[in-house]
C-alpha cells in the first residue's frame, strides 16, 4: 500500500476504510485517551476534587459503541464512559466544566467528577448504584417502541387466541428505532438490576444495546468472584437475545459487532449483549492503589492498548497514515489545551450556588425547601 | 361543572383514562395492569354516566397493550424502566401492586427519579407517577398492609399525595400525572371501594400539590390526618361537636411537600393539636407536623401536641391484633378529649 489514493479506498479487515478510522475511530480514542491522562495528572496537582475515575483502557470498548449513537439515542453510562461521550461527540470543555464543578457544568456542579452527564447529548449522569443505568435504557428503549407504535408503524402478532403478543411484534418496512446504549462493568452483572433489564428488553424485542465492560476487576472483586460463567456474554441466552464477546481493546471490533448490534435494534428484531473484553489502568478511581492486582497483569494489558492495537491493525490493513495521526493529535492537544486554560479560568469565578432552585421543577416545593434552610441560620 | 357520584378507585381508574384519551404520552404500565386490569381493578373498567363500571371493555381494550403494559413481575424494571421512559419523552404511570413491595425498586426511585433535575441542573425532569396501594385494615398481613410513605418523604426530591375522598384522588391524581416532578401517588386500600363521593366531570380537574384541605372547620382542636385514618378523625370530630367541642379537620392531601401553612395556622387558632396515621411512629408523619406545627404554634399552644401513630412494628395478621394496630376511634377521641381539658 504506497500510494495515497490507495490507502483511501481500500477497506480493512473489519471493512473500514481510512478516513472512517481516523476521523471516527482514531481522532476519539485518542481524545478520550489524551483528555483522561490530563485529568489524572491535574487531580493529582489538586485542581478539582472528590476523585477521579479514569477510563484509561477502555477506550476503545467505548469509542466502538459510541460512535454509532444517533440523535435521539440514549447513553446511559456507568462512570468510565469518557470514551463513548467523546465519540459520541462531547467536548473536552462540557467534560471539564463538570470535572472542576464550575458554573457551565451540565450537572451544575451537583455530581462528583465522573458521574457525568449532559443532558444535551441525552447522556444519562449516573447513580452510583452499578446497574440502575442498565435498567434506565430499557425503558427509554421501551419508549422509542412507544414512538413508533404511535406513528403506526409497529403491528403486534398476537398468538392464534388473540391472547398474547409480547416480543412478537414487527416493525413496518423503512422504519428505524432509536437506540439505548447501556454501559455497565462485569461487577453489575451480579446485581438484579442487570438481569430485570435484560429480561424486560428480552421479552419486548426493546432496542438495548448492553454493553458489558469486562476489566477483570469490580473495585477489587476478580471477575470470577462476580460472574460464575467463563464469559458475560452466556447470559444473554437466559434472555433471548445474542451475547457477543469481543476484544475490547480493538476499536474495529467492538465497532463492527456494535454496528452488527445496533443494526439489529433499530429494525426491531431485539437486543445485544455485547461482552468488550478489557482493562482499566488506574484503580478504581484515584484513590484506590489497585493493589488486589499484579504490575505483570498491567503491563501485559498495556501491551495490547487500544492506540497500539489500533497502529497496530491499520498497518497491517495498509490504513495507517503518520501524517493524519499527527495531525488529529496536535487537534487534540489544542482543543484540550484551550478547554483547560478556559475551565481554569472559569473555576476563579464564582460557584454555583443552587442546589435548591433545581431539586423540584414546581419552584413553590424548592421555595418551601430554602425557607427552612434558611430558617436554620436563626435557630 | 356536573359531577359524578364514583367510587374511590374508580376516581383513580377514571382519571387515568381521561389522561390517556388526552394525552398519547401517558401509559401505564405495572404487574397485572393490562388483561387482568390490576389486582384491584384500578386499570381495568372507567364509569357509566350513573357512575358505575362500564364492563364492556378494559383500558387494556381502549388503549392496547402497549399503553396498558402487562410488565414483567418485576419492582425494578417497572420503575426503572418508566424512568426510562420519562427522560424520553413519555408520562407513565406505573403500579406498583402493594406498597410492600416498592422497596425492591427503592434505588430507582430515591437515587434516579428524585435526583434528575438535581442532577441536570433543571435541564431534565421525571415526569413519572409512581401508584401504590398501602394501608392496613383489610387482613393483608405483615407484607399487603405496610404504610411506607415516609420513606420517599425523607428522600428529598419526590412528591408524596396520599387522597382521602374520591374528588382528591382524581384531582391528585391529574396533577400527578401532568406534573413535572416524580410523585409517589398512594391509594389507601380500606378506601378503594368503602367510599364514594362526587367528582366533576372535568377533564382538566386538578387539586394543587403541596395544597392541604381543612375538611371540618372548628375551634378549639386541631386534628390532622389523611387516607383511611381521616375518616376515623372526621367521625369523632362530628361525635365531640355533638358534646360542645368545636374541633378543626386537617388533610394535607400531599404529603410532602407539606402544608405545613396550613397547619400552624389552624393550630395557632385552636392551640391544640392532635396528628394521626397509621404509619410507624418512629421518624414518621406524625413525629414530622408535630415537630413543625410546634416550632410555627408553641407561643399559642396551650397542651402538648399529641400524636397517635402504628406501633414501630411489623404489621399483624390476626384481626384482632390488626385492629389494636391501628389507631381506633376510641384512642381519638380520647387523645382529643384530654387536649380540650387542658387550657
Amino acid at each position: 500500500m504506497n500510494s495515497k489514493k490507495t490507502n483511501k479506498t481500500h477497506k480493512g479487515s473489519f471493512g473500514v476504510d481510512q478516513e472512517t478510522a481516523f476521523k471516527v475511530l482514531y481522532h476519539p480514542l485518542l481524545k478520550a485517551r489524551l483528555l483522561d491522562e490530563r485529568m489524572v495528572k491535574l487531580f493529582n496537582q489538586g485542581r478539582f476534587g472528590g476523585t477521579y475515575f479514569s477510563g484509561c483502557g477502555q477506550e476503545a470498548t467505548n469509542v466502538g459503541a459510541g460512535v454509532h449513537m444517533v440523535e435521539g439515542d440514549i447513553l446511559a453510562p456507568s462512570h468510565r464512559q469518557l470514551g463513548a461521550m467523546v465519540a459520541r461527540g462531547i467536548t473536552a470543555k462540557r467534560v471539564l466544566a463538570q470535572v472542576y464543578s464550575t458554573a457551565e457544568s451540565p450537572d451544575g456542579a451537583q455530581q462528583h467528577p465522573c458521574h457525568f452527564g449532559d443532558p444535551e447529548l441525552d447522556i444519562v449522569s449516573p447513580t452510583g448504584h452499578v446497574a440502575i443505568q442498565v435498567v434506565l435504557a430499557a425503558g427509554a428503549a421501551y419508549a422509542y417502541l412507544l414512538d413508533a407504535y404511535r406513528k403506526g408503524k409497529v403491528k403486534l402478532n398476537w398468538d392464534k387466541d388473540g391472547i398474547v403478543w409480547a416480543g412478537n411484534w414487527t416493525l413496518k418496512k423503512g422504519t428505524s428505532l432509536n437506540c439505548a446504549f447501556s454501559f455497565f462493568g462485569d461487577g453489575a452483572t451480579a446485581k438484579g438490576d442487570f438481569h430485570e433489564s435484560m429480561n424486560f428488553a428480552g421479552v419486548h424485542k426493546l432496542p438495548v444495546i448492553y454493553m458489558a465492560e469486562n476489566n477483570i476487576w469490580a473495585e477489587s472483586v476478580h471477575v470470577t468472584e462476580n460472574v460464575p460463567v467463563k464469559r458475560i456474554s452466556e447470559r444473554a441466552a437466559a434472555y433471548g437475545m445474542p451475547g457477543v464477546t469481543v476484544d475490547g481493546q480493538n476499536v474495529f471490533e467492538v465497532y463492527s459487532a456494535v454496528q452488527k448490534a445496533v443494526a439489529r435494534a433499530r429494525s426491531g428484531k431485539g437486543p445485544t449483549l455485547i461482552e468488550c473484553l478489557t482493562y482499566r489502568y488506574h484503580g478504581h478511581s484515584m484513590i484506590d492503589p489497585a493493589d488486589y492486582r499484579t504490575d505483570e497483569e498491567v503491563e501485559k494489558w498495556k501491551k495490547r492498548d487500544p492506540l497500539k492495537v489500533f497502529k497496530e491493525i491499520a498497518k497491517k490493513d495498509g490504513i495507517w497514515s503518520n501524517k493524519m495521526a499527527k495531525e488529529i493529535e496536535a487537534n487534540i492537544n489544542q482543543e484540550i489545551e484551550k478547554a483547560i486554560d478556559w475551565v481554569e479560568e472559569e473555576s476563579t469565578k464564582p460557584k454555583p450556588d443552587q442546589f435548591i432552585d433545581v431539586t423540584f421543577r414546581n419552584p413553590k416545593f424548592n421555595e418551601a425547601i430554602r425557607k427552612r434552610w434558611e430558617k436554620r441560620k436563626n435557630v | 361543572m356536573s359531577s359524578k357520584n364514583i367510587s374511590y378507585i374508580q376516581a383513580i381508574t377514571d382519571t387515568m383514562w381521561s389522561e390517556m384519551e388526552i394525552d398519547e404520552t401517558v401509559f401505564v404500565l405495572g404487574q397485572d395492569s393490562g388483561r387482568y386490569g390490576g389486582v384491584f381493578k384500578a386499570t381495568a373498567w372507567r364509569s357509566l354516566d350513573d357512575g358505575k363500571p362500564d364492563l364492556s371493555k378494559k383500558m387494556y381494550d381502549e388503549f392496547g397493550p402497549l399503553r396498558v403494559l402487562d410488565a414483567p413481575l418485576a419492582e425494578n424494571a417497572i420503575i426503572g424502566g418508566a424512568i426510562g421512559a420519562a427522560l424520553s419523552g413519555y408520562r407513565p404511570i406505573a403500579e406498583i401492586q402493594f406498597m410492600d413491595f416498592i422497596d425492591c425498586a427503592m434505588g430507582h426511585i430515591v437515587n434516579q427519579a428524585g435526583t434528575i433535575s438535581f442532577k441536570t441542573n433543571g435541564a431534565w425532569c421525571c415526569p413519572l407517577t409512581i401508584r401504590t396501594p398501602y394501608g392496613g385494615g383489610i387482613g393483608g398481613g405483615m407484607t399487603h398492609s405496610q404504610s411506607n410513605e415516609a420513606w420517599f418523604c425523607h428522600a428529598g426530591g419526590l412528591v408524596v399525595t396520599a387522597p382521602s375522598t374520591p374528588r382528591d384522588a382524581a384531582g391528585l391524581l391529574r396533577s400527578c400525572i401532568r406534573s413535572d416532578d416524580p410523585c409517589v401517588y398512594i391509594e389507601h386500600k380500606g378506601l378503594y371501594r368503602s367510599i364514594t363521593g362526587d367528582v366533576p366531570n372535568d377533564p382538566n380537574f386538578t387539586i394543587e400539590l403541596g395544597k392541604g384541605k381543612v375538611v371540618k372547620e372548628g375551634t378549639d382542636l386541631t386534628l390532622i390526618s389523611y387516607g383511611a385514618m381521616l375518616h376515623k378523625c372526621l367521625d369523632v370530630a362530628k361525635n365531640l361537636e355533638k358534646e360542645g367541642a368545636s374541633v378543626e379537620v386537617i388533610d394535607p392531601r400531599t404529603l410532602w411537600p407539606m402544608d405545613e401553612e396550613m397547619m400552624i395556622n389552624s393550630v395557632c387558632k385552636t392551640g391544640r393539636c392532635v396528628v394521626v396515621a397509621e404509619s410507624h411512629a418512629a421518624y414518621g408523619f406524625t413525629s414530622e407536623v408535630a415537630a413543625r406545627v410546634q416550632e410555627g404554634s408553641f407561643w399559642n399552644l396551650v397542651t402538648p401536641i399529641r400524636t397517635i401513630a402504628g406501633p414501630d412494628t411489623p404489621f399483624p395478621f390476626e384481626p384482632g391484633m390488626e385492629a389494636a394496630y391501628l389507631p381506633s376511634e376510641e384512642e381519638i377521641t380520647n387523645s382529643c378529649k384530654r387536649a380540650l381539658e387542658d387550657g
